[in-house]
C-alpha cells in the first residue's frame, strides 16, 4: 500500500535541506579555484550573469515542477511529456545515482582524512608508502596515498552509506533534523576558517587576489563557458533533486522566493569560502588548481600544514566542514531516487531506500576498491581514481547539461513556460513573466546547445575523454566507461519507463 | 639534482698494497635553492633573487688489503657554480591568465633582479643546462607577492558580488518567511 506522502515540517527546513544540497565540497573548495583559473575578480561578472539567466530561472522551473506535480523527477516530467518526459526524468535520476556512487567514495576519504587529522596526518616525516612503486612522500600527499592503498577507506565508505540511510530513513522528516543542525554548522565551521585565514600574515592579500579583476580574458568564451557551467553544477540543477524536494512542500508554496534564497544562499556559501581559502594560500604561497580533489587532499592541507598553531584542530574543521556539506548532498542524490522508486512502485520508503543504499554502496566500493587491490597504485593515475574522473566526466559534464536542455526543451515548449508561469505566479508574491519563460524556452537551452556541443566538439577533435589515460596497459578503459555509462543510465531508465505504469497521476 | 663528487681519495703509504675491493660513498647532497625576501615581495617593488648552488658533503670510505687491512674516512664538502642559471617567474599560474617573465641568466654571484609586474602567487623557476648526458636541471619555489595598497578593483567586486550574494540571500528569505501566498492572505 502506498505510503502517504510526507512534507516538510517548516519552510526554513525546506530552505536548509535544499541549500545543503546544493552546497557540497566543490562549494567549499571548487569554486574560488575555478574563479582563479578564469581571471579571479573578473570571474564575477560571468558567474553573476549566469546567476541570474540560468541559475534562478531554472531553479524556478524545477521547484515549480516538483510543487505542482507533488511527485520525483520522472513523474513530474511523465505529467508535462508523458513517456518521452519520464525517460528523460530517470535518465537525469540515474546519471544523479552514478555521481552518488563516487561522491561517496570521495566522502570516504574525507572521513579518512579527518580520522587521520587525529593521527600522522600534520606529521613533518615522510611517509613511505607503495603509492607508485614506493614512493617516500611529504604529508598530506603521502597520507593520502597511503590510505588510498589500504582497506580502511572500504569501511569508511560503508559508514557513510549507513549515515546517508540513518538521514534519509524517515523521508522528509530525519532529513529535516538533520540538516537543521548540519547547515548552520557548515556555515559556523566555514566562518571559523575565514577568521583564521584573513588574520594570517598577508591573509588579506590572498581575498584581493580572489577579486581583483583581470579583465583580460573577459572576452574569452571559455570563462563564460566555465562561469555556466558552474552554475549548473553548484545549484544541483538537472539532477531531478529539487523537483524531488519541492514535490514535498505544501501546494501553495512561493517558489519564486524560494528559488532566489536557495541559489543566494548557495552563491554567497561559495563566496565567503573563497575568502578561507584564498587567504591561507596566499599567507603560504600555494598555487590553486582548479580541480576539487586535488584542493580538498592537497592544495589546501599543504597550507593548513604551514599554520603557525592548531594544525591538528583547523584540519579537523576542516575536513569535518567537508564531511557535512558533502553529506548534505549525498542525502539529496539518495533522495532523488528513492522518492522515484516510491512514486513508480509504491514501494514502502524502507524497500526502496534499503535496495539504493545497497546497489549504490556496491557501486562506491567499485570506486574505492581499485586502490585496495592494487596498493602500489602502478600507473598513469590509478585505476580508482581513473575511473572516477571518466565517470565523473560523463556523469556530470554532459549528463547534468543535457537533462537540463531536454527539461527546458519539454516545460517550455510541450508543456507551456507561460502555463508553468501562471501556476507559480498564483502562489508567489514576486511573479514570473515572459522574461521567464523567454529564458526558459530560448536562452538557457541554447545556452546548453552550446556547452554541449562545446563538449562534444572536444570528443570529436581530441578523441573521446581519457583516451590518454593508460592504465596497466589497458588502452580502452575510457571506451569502457563510456559504454557502461550509457548502458547503465539509458538502459536502466529505459526499463524503469516502461517496465511499469504509474498507477495514477493526480495532479 | 645532481650532486658534483668529488672523490679526494688520498691514498698513503700503505698505496704500495693493492686496493682490494671498492670505495664507498655516503653522499649527502643539500640542493640548489633559490632565495628571496619574501617579505619585501610586492608589486612594483625591485628585489633580488640568489640562486644558492648545491654542495655536496662526501664522505669516502677506503678499504685497504694488507698488513694494515685498515679503513680511513674523509669528508669533503664541494660548493656549486651559481652562474648560468636561467631564471624567469609565472604569474598566475595554473590559471587563463598565467605568463611568463624572463628575467636573465645569473652571473657567478647567482644574483638576478626583479621587479614584479602583478601581485599574487607566483611561480619562480630557475634552470641550468647541464651536459647533453645529466639533462637540465630545474628549481622552483612559490612566493607571494602583496599589493602596494589596496587594490580598488578588488575591493569594489567585493562588494558589489557580496552585496547581490549576501543581500540577495537576506532579502529573498526575510520575504519567503514574512509573507504568505496569496491565497493564505485571502483567507483561502
Amino acid at each position: 500500500m502506498a505510503e502517504i506522502r510526507s512534507q516538510w515540517g517548516s519552510k526554513i527546513g525546506f530552505i536548509l535541506a535544499a541549500s545543503g544540497s546544493a552546497i557540497g565540497l566543490g562549494n567549499v573548495v571548487f569554486f574560488s579555484a575555478n574563479a582563479y583559473k578564469y581571471g579571479s575578480g573578473a570571474f564575477y561578472i560571468p558567474y553573476l550573469v549566469a546567476l541570474v539567466i540560468v541559475g534562478i530561472p531554472v531553479m524556478i522551473m524545477e521547484l515549480g515542477l516538483g510543487t505542482h506535480t507533488g511527485k520525483a523527477f520522472p513523474q513530474s516530467l511523465h505529467h508535462v511529456a508523458k513517456r518521452p518526459g519520464e525517460f528523460i526524468g530517470w535518465w537525469g535520476v540515474l546519471n544523479a545515482t552514478v555521481i552518488s556512487m563516487y561522491y561517496v567514495a570521495i566522502l570516504g576519504w574525507v572521513m579518512g582524512m579527518f580520522i587521520g587529522s587525529l593521527k600522522g596526518l600534520w606529521s613533518t616525516d615522510v611517509v613511505t608508502t607503495g603509492a607508485f612503486g614506493a614512493l617516500n612522500l611529504p604529508n598530506p600527499f603521502g597520507y593520502f596515498f597511503k590510505m588510498l592503498g589500504s582497506w580502511n577507506p572500504i569501511l569508511y565508505v560503508g559508514i557513510v552509506w549507513l549515515l546517508n540511510f540513518l538521514i534519509v530513513h524517515r523521508g522528509t522528516q530525519s532529513i529535516e533534523s538533520a540538516t537543521r543542525w548540519m547547515v548552520p554548522l557548515m556555515w559556523v565551521c566555514m566562518l571559523a576558517l575565514i577568521v583564521r585565514g584573513v588574520t594570517l600574515p598577508n591573509g588579506e592579500h590572498g581575498a584581493y587576489l580572489l577579486f581583483n579583476p583581470n579583465t583580460r580574458v573577459m572576452f574569452d568564451p571559455e570563462v563564460w563557458k566555465g562561469a555556466f557551467s558552474q552554475m549548473f553544477f553548484t545549484l544541483s540543477l538537472g539532477f531531478g533533486i529539487m523537483t524531488a524536494y519541492a514535490s514535498y512542500l505544501p501546494k501553495h508554496s512561493d517558489q519564486v522566493h524560494n528559488a532566489a534564497t536557495i541559489s543566494f544562499l548557495n552563491c554567497s556559501f561559495e563566496f565567503i569560502a573563497g575568502l578561507a581559502v584564498f587567504s591561507l594560500l596566499f599567507a603560504f604561497s600555494v598555487v590553486p588548481k582548479a580541480s576539487t580533489l586535488s584542493m580538498m587532499f592537497f592544495v589546501v592541507p599543504q597550507g593548513i600544514a604551514n599554520l603557525p598553531h592548531f594544525v591538528q584542530a583547523f584540519g579537523l574543521l576542516f575536513f569535518f566542514l567537508l564531511f557535512i556539506a558533502g553529506l548534505t548532498s549525498s542525502i539529496s542524490l539518495v533522495e532523488a531516487f528513492v522518492a522515484a522508486l516510491i512514486d513508480k512502485f509504491q514501494w514502502p520508503r524502507r524497500w526502496a531506500l534499503g535496495l539504493v543504499v545497497v546497489a549504490c554502496m556496491a557501486g562506491s566500493v567499485a570506486f574505492a576498491l581499485p586502490h585496495v587491490v592494487d596498493p602500489a597504485l602502478a600507473s598513469d593515475g590509478t585505476l580508482g581514481l581513473t575511473l572516477l574522473d571518466l565517470f565523473d566526466h560523463w556523469a556530470f559534464s554532459y549528463g547534468l547539461l543535457i537533462t537540463g536542455l531536454l527539461e527546458c526543451i519539454l516545460v517550455g515548449w510541450v508543456f507551456g513556460a507561460k502555463r508553468l508561469g501562471e501556476i507559480i505566479n498564483h502562489d508567489s508574491t514576486l511573479g514570473v513573466g515572459w522574461w521567464w519563460q523567454t529564458i526558459i524556452r530560448l536562452i538557457v537551452p541554447a545556452i546548453l546547445v552550446a556547452l554541449i556541443g562545446w563538449g562534444i566538439w572536444g570528443e570529436i577533435s581530441d578523441g573521446l575523454y581519457g583516451n590518454g589515460f593508460t592504465v596497466q596497459g589497458v588502452t580502452w578503459l575510457h571506451w569502457l566507461a563510456f559504454a557502461l555509462w550509457v548502458l547503465f543510465t539509458t538502459g536502466l531508465a529505459f526499463a524503469l519507463t516502461f517496465g511499469k505504469e504509474y498507477q495514477a497521476e493526480e495532479v | 639534482m645532481k650532486a658534483r663528487l668529488r672523490l679526494n681519495a688520498a691514498i698513503g703509504p700503505a698505496c704500495a698494497a693493492t686496493v682490494l675491493a671498492f670505495a664507498a660513498l655516503a653522499a649527502t647532497a643539500q640542493a640548489a635553492t633559490i632565495e628571496l625576501d619574501r617579505n619585501s615581495l610586492v608589486r612594483g617593488v625591485p628585489t633580488q633573487i640568489r640562486i644558492v648552488p648545491d654542495s655536496v658533503e662526501v664522505v669516502v670510505h677506503e678499504f685497504f688489503s694488507g698488513a694494515a687491512g685498515s679503513g680511513e674516512s674523509e669528508v669533503v664538502r664541494q660548493p656549486g657554480d651559481a652562474s648560468g642559471w636561467a631564471v624567469y617567474v609565472e604569474y598566475f599560474p595554473n590559471s587563463k591568465v598565467m605568463r611568463d617573465d624572463t628575467l636573465g641568466v645569473t652571473g657567478p654571484s647567482g644574483v638576478v633582479t626583479w621587479t614584479p609586474d602583478f601581485a599574487g602567487i607566483v611561480a619562480v623557476k630557475a634552470l641550468h643546462p647541464r651536459s647533453p648526458q645529466q639533462g637540465s636541471e630545474e628549481l622552483h619555489a612559490n612566493v607571494s607577492v602583496r599589493f602596494p595598497g589596496v587594490p580598488a578593483g578588488a575591493v569594489l567586486v567585493f562588494f558589489i558580488a557580496g552585496t547581490i550574494l549576501l543581500g540577495g540571500a537576506g532579502w529573498s528569505l526575510v520575504h519567503l518567511m514574512e509573507h504568505a501566498p496569496p491565497d493564505e492572505e485571502e483567507g483561502n
